[in-house]
């Protein structure tokens, strides 16, 4: 032969480039299962059970702390308060690796027992609860209203 | 007669072409090199769920009479270990039956409270209760997940003379309660 | 070099040589194309999915109150199958603020244990378990020693499920029961000695302002635009001096409002309330008078909402009435009278209590 005659080798590069591109999708087929998240480890994530914990405690606690009269201004009361948002900070920091607080309501920078209410109808005198939860991935705020009956 | 083999040439170009997809092809789908997902964590998250559940249902007092503590909260004050463990066992093993319970799971209790005393900001914990075969299941258990839940102490009197005042330095406070649990 | 030259010649004249060679290839390629689907079908499953499906159910039935809420979607009428289409979600929970908490009244209707109000496993699939696919499911809630399950259930087979289980508090509803034993001296009025017949009324009374107390803890209130009350009389005859006392006999009871006699209301039977006396229905008014003995029970319940219940400062009374036949003696005769308040008093009404419950949902 005098030279080799490479007319026809575009088929086999045809051929070459399909077995490639197999392989590539192999490789990126095989790792899909690392990647991403399953809809398990995604619930396990989202940390519904703690912001649920935190709004069902100021929900019960707000209304049957027990021997507070709750509408006079107490200082026992405000200090009680302080020392639950502390516990709360500061346990949620170290265990659950989030930031939890809540706030009173700033307008009339009182405690929640003296608050003459940020809302009120007929009814009810409603007190505001700021809630704050962060856990670096998932952010949760909320303004819950407790009523009071008038 | 002059063996003339040019017309060979695409033929044989195809056929090696064809060959080589092949080939790739079947050792591409016959080969064992797939990533298995591996766990799905589908029984961490049940586990989750089903701790936090009994955490609450624990939680939870039975009426409403005044200043009605949580079942929960009394056991804490009253450092209850076993009264804790009866009940929370009673909880993860409670069932409908349409479908075959395994009693496997072993927990451990902890309880994590605020420490204030001489101007500090601290954690404190002690452990609280454990299932019966929990010491013996560390060797072979799956990893744990760990449930929390707050508690509210109304009175914790008790509990600062049992562990004295600089572990417990008020009546009235909330405590972490985590509860770790695995499947043996 | 003959051949060479003809080769490259670009006379559009495709050699069989060429041909053939092409021919293969193709062939090759499009059985190696037709093989890359059934590769990537091994990525899809739907296995992992009934997992999340009854993650999701689970999470609809216990730890939401439903769709519509306010008002609940099990005040569509117990008897009024045409409002079942504007149900979105079927939820069991008392309320948002209170998961894992159970409604009485809704796991009942839930489960198709109110007759004539039902739903089928179509309803199930399009307001719990959703979806595009037609996912068989178990649905079963134990509590207080029954176990309910979802009608349209299939035994759940013995692999290849999703499953979750989940702890709940059912809450049961109130009752007052009034045992005139407790109350000798506090139920009771006197007739004048000259008098032998009276038809008297005992009365309870139920404030709707008291009770729908929002500061209440919604697992603990008493609510009666959702939850049933009742009222059970017992011991009717103790207070009374039996001697003295020819006949007692129940005639029936009448409902007005806001403590004015004449403010009556009209009851229809089984969609106000339910009347039992000794276990034996009767009707609120127009039955024959029953003699009441030492151990007659009446039973009364009033089904949600309860009427004006929407109006917070209404009040209702419900009379029982009696009529007494007294010997002529020269005593004064005591008859049942008086006034018993529904409230959050303990001593005057059992309250809600919460049941220990588990829930199992499986989908596959």
């Amino acid at each position: 032969m005098e030279a080799l005659n490479d007319d026809g080798q575009w088929i086999v590069m045809m051929g070459f480039l399909v077995a490639i591109g197999m392989f590539v999708l192999a490789i990126i087929y095989s790792q899909a299962p690392l990647v991403g998240q399953t809809t398990a480890e995604s619930v396990i994530e989202f940390p519904k059970n703690e912001i649920q914990d935190i709004r069902g405690k100021l929900v019960s606690m707000g209304n049957t702390l027990p021997g507070i009269s709750q509408t006079t201004p107490n200082g026992a009361q405000e200090t009680l308060q302080n020392r639950f948002r502390g516990d709360i900070a500061l346990l949620s920091m170290s265990r659950n690796n989030a930031i939890a607080n809540y706030g009173i309501d700033p307008v009339h920078n009182g405690n929640y027992w003296y608050d003459n209410g940020t809302y009120g109808d007929i009814f009810y005198t409603y007190h505001q609860i700021d809630i704050h939860y962060n856990n670096g991935i998932t952010e949760y705020t909320e303004a819950l209203l407790l009523p009071e009956r008038n | 007669m002059v063996m003339n083999d040019e017309g060979q040439l695409y033929t044989i170009e195809g056929i090696t072409a064809g060959v080589i997809m092949l080939v790739t092809a079947f050792t591409i789908f016959n080969s064992g090199l797939v990533y298995t997902p591996g766990d799905a964590h589908i029984s961490d998250m049940q586990i989750q769920q089903l701790g936090y559940d009994a955490l609450q249902m624990m939680d939870t007092p039975e009426d409403m009479s005044p200043m009605s503590a949580s079942p929960l909260a009394l056991m804490i004050q009253n450092n209850d270990g076993s009264g804790f463990k009866t009940k929370f066992n009673e909880y993860l093993t409670l069932h409908t039956g349409t479908t075959e319970l395994v009693n496997s799971l072993e927990f451990n209790a902890t309880v994590y409270n605020r420490v204030t005393s001489g101007g500090g900001d601290t954690v404190n914990s002690y452990v609280f209760s454990h299932s019966t075969d929990s010491a013996v299941s560390q060797l072979t258990r799956e990893p744990a997940i760990s449930i929390t839940r707050y508690v509210w102490l109304s009175d914790a009197n008790d509990l600062k003379s049992h562990f004295g005042a600089a572990k417990y330095d008020n009546d009235e406070q909330l405590v972490l309660l985590e509860v770790l649990i695995w499947r043996r | 070099m003959d051949a060479i030259r003809r080769i490259t010649d670009e006379d559009a004249i495709l050699s069989i040589d060429f041909l053939a060679g092409f021919t293969i290839f193709i062939l090759a390629l499009i059985m190696v194309i037709s093989l890359v689907p059934g590769f990537l079908a091994g990525i899809q499953s739907d296995n992992i999915d009934y997992d999340a499906v009854a993650y999701r159910t689970s999470v609809i039935l216990v730890e939401d109150p439903g769709a519509p809420h306010n008002p609940s979607w099990n005040q569509m009428g117990p008897y009024d199958m045409g409002h079942k289409a504007e149900i979105q979600r079927l939820g069991l929970s008392v309320s948002k603020e209170t998961p894992n908490i159970l409604s009485r009244e809704k796991v009942d209707k839930f489960f198709n244990r109110i007759p004539d109000f039902t739903f089928s496993a179509e309803d199930y699939r399009n307001k719990v378990i959703f979806g595009d696919f037609t996912y068989l499911y178990n649905i079963s809630l134990a509590t207080g020693g029954d176990v309910y399950y979802a009608d349209g259930g299939d035994p759940v087979p013995t692999f290849q499920y999703g499953y979750m289980r989940r702890l709940v508090k059912v809450k049961e509803p109130s009752a007052a029961a009034v045992n005139f034993s407790e109350y000798v001296t506090v139920y009771t009025a006197d007739l004048p000695k000259t008098e032998t017949d009276v038809t008297a009324d005992f009365s309870v009374w139920i404030p709707y302002e008291t009770l729908s107390n929002r500061s209440v803890n919604p697992a603990y209130r008493i609510e009666p635009q959702s939850e049933r009350l009742t009222i059970n009389l017992t011991g009717m005859y103790f207070p009374l001096n039996r001697s003295d006392l020819v006949s007692l006999d129940f005639v029936g009871l009448g409902l007005y409002r806001d403590q004015i006699p004449s403010n009556v209301i009209s009851l229809v039977p089984n969609d106000d309330y339910s009347l039992k006396v000794n276990g034996i229905t009767y009707p609120a008014t127009g039955g024959v008078p029953v003699p009441v003995t030492n151990s007659s029970t009446i039973e009364m319940v009033l089904y949600p909402p309860l009427l004006l219940s929407n109006s917070l400062t209404t009040t209702l009374n419900v009379n029982f009435t009696f009529s007494y036949q007294f010997l002529n003696s020269n005593v004064f005769h005591q008859y049942l009278s008086g006034i018993h308040v529904y409230d959050y008093n303990p001593d005057n009404v059992t309250q809600p209590e919460l049941a220990d419950g588990v829930m199992e949902v499986a989908i596959w």
